[in-house]
């Protein structure tokens, strides 16, 4: 990309995320306030649930619970607070907004991608958090469990590590990357300039 | 086998077209990850992270000690004390000191391809706006913990103050960019009367 482009580019998003992108991040935020996140909530839990087929995962209208079931017998849960999620979800609807759509339904059809990637990300994300709870020193703590050490926690130390270091506050940008992509390979048409 | 080569095709089309776009991604992607790393690194957590709080931390109750702002507290380490009869406390984290946006600041701009001598004035400038539109986050949320509930306190530390920082963080970003890749243009001829 030549500097004349790279300049055009970034005056134009720059402009659409002002003009377009705020309001449609503050639309968002009201759907959240007005208590559409709930509905959202169980499209995460539906969707964890087909992911997470060997464990069970409900939601309680606030939290995502987490079912763990213990080696000694009963059951424990871990709760995940929804509202960790809402961050990712006002991006990419921010993002979706500020991107120059060819036509109404080229927009409508990334929108469907974008969804379909957050629900995804939100879902392996919330199982991804939890497991790692469960095959932590803390859990174990709590239930009164030996706990040792091994290669699979430290990977998923580690991938929570991350989680908190840039996804939590950032996941909508490779969402909205991811959606873009998927799109892009889909209908295989030239970017515009 | 057409429609494998089709999609062979397709990809090779992508990858030809989108090869800054793609360049930018992995650079970016790379830094990131050296930036957690050496975040999640104990020595530089000591030495740089940490002193880089107090320092922000030092900031922020120096301006809320002033008369005008008339929140008087004490300040240790990363934790600042409300003085006075003021009972809040509030503590800088990790995730707090925008050293996260920092790194990812400056990823995109080391992404860009444009030579350094052009852009590290603008580097600096976004650096330190960013960093003033952090300590006004930090300003901000002794004043609502000290004068507000719980529960308004969680909205603008948890969803207000994270989103504008993104936001403001992307904004400052496409700011910088535009000015660096701008450059003197022909101006436009004018036919004579």
């Amino acid at each position: 990309m030549s500097r004349i482009e790279y300049s055009d580019l970034t005056q134009s998003v720059l402009k659409r995320l002002f003009l377009f992108g705020l309001p449609a991040g503050v639309g968002a935020a009201l759907f959240w306030y007005f208590g559409g996140m709930r509905y959202w909530g169980y499209l995460v839990v539906t969707l964890a649930k087909l992911l997470g087929f060997w464990t069970t995962v409900q939601f309680d209208g606030r939290d995502l619970i987490y079912q763990v079931t213990l080696e000694m017998g009963g059951t424990s849960f871990i709760a995940f607070k929804m509202n960790q999620f809402n961050l990712s979800f006002l991006e990419v609807m921010t993002l979706l907004g500020a991107w120059r759509h060819r036509s109404v339904k080229a927009g409508f059809r990334l929108a469907g991608w974008s969804v379909l990637i957050l629900l995804g990300y939100q879902a392996i994300a919330f199982l991804a958090h939890c497991h790692a709870v469960e095959i932590g020193p803390d859990f174990a703590n709590s239930q009164h469990i030996m706990w040792e050490s091994s290669w699979w926690y430290v990977f998923m130390k580690n991938v929570a590590a991350f989680q908190t270091f840039i996804l939590r506050y950032w996941a909508g940008f490779p969402v909205f990357a991811l959606a873009l992509l998927a799109n892009t390979l889909t209908t295989g048409k030239p970017k515009t300039k | 086998m057409i429609e494998q080569k089709d999609t062979a095709n397709r990809l090779q089309n992508f990858a030809r077209e989108y090869r800054p776009e793609i360049r930018f991604v992995l650079i970016f992607l790379v830094i990131v990850g050296l930036g957690f790393k050496l975040v999640y690194n104990k020595t530089v957590a000591d030495h740089v992270i940490v002193p880089i709080t107090e320092l922000e931390t030092l900031v922020a109750s120096k301006i809320l000690n002033l008369s005008f702002v008339g929140y008087p507290n004490r300040q240790k380490g990363t934790v600042l004390s409300g003085t006075g009869g003021n009972p809040f406390r509030m503590e800088v984290r990790n995730n707090c000191n925008g050293v996260y946006e920092s790194i990812v600041f400056l990823a995109a701009f080391i992404a860009i391809q444009i030579p350094w001598r052009r852009k590290i004035g603008w580097v600096s400038f976004g650096f330190f706006l960013f960093h003033l539109v952090n300590e006004a986050r930090l300003v901000s949320l002794f004043i609502i913990g000290s004068s507000y509930s719980t529960q308004t306190f969680d909205f603008f530390h948890e969803t207000f103050w994270q989103y504008t920082l993104v936001i403001v963080t992307l904004g400052i970003f496409l700011f910088c960019a535009n000015r660096v890749t701008k450059m003197e243009r022909p101006a436009p001829v004018k036919e004579a009367a």
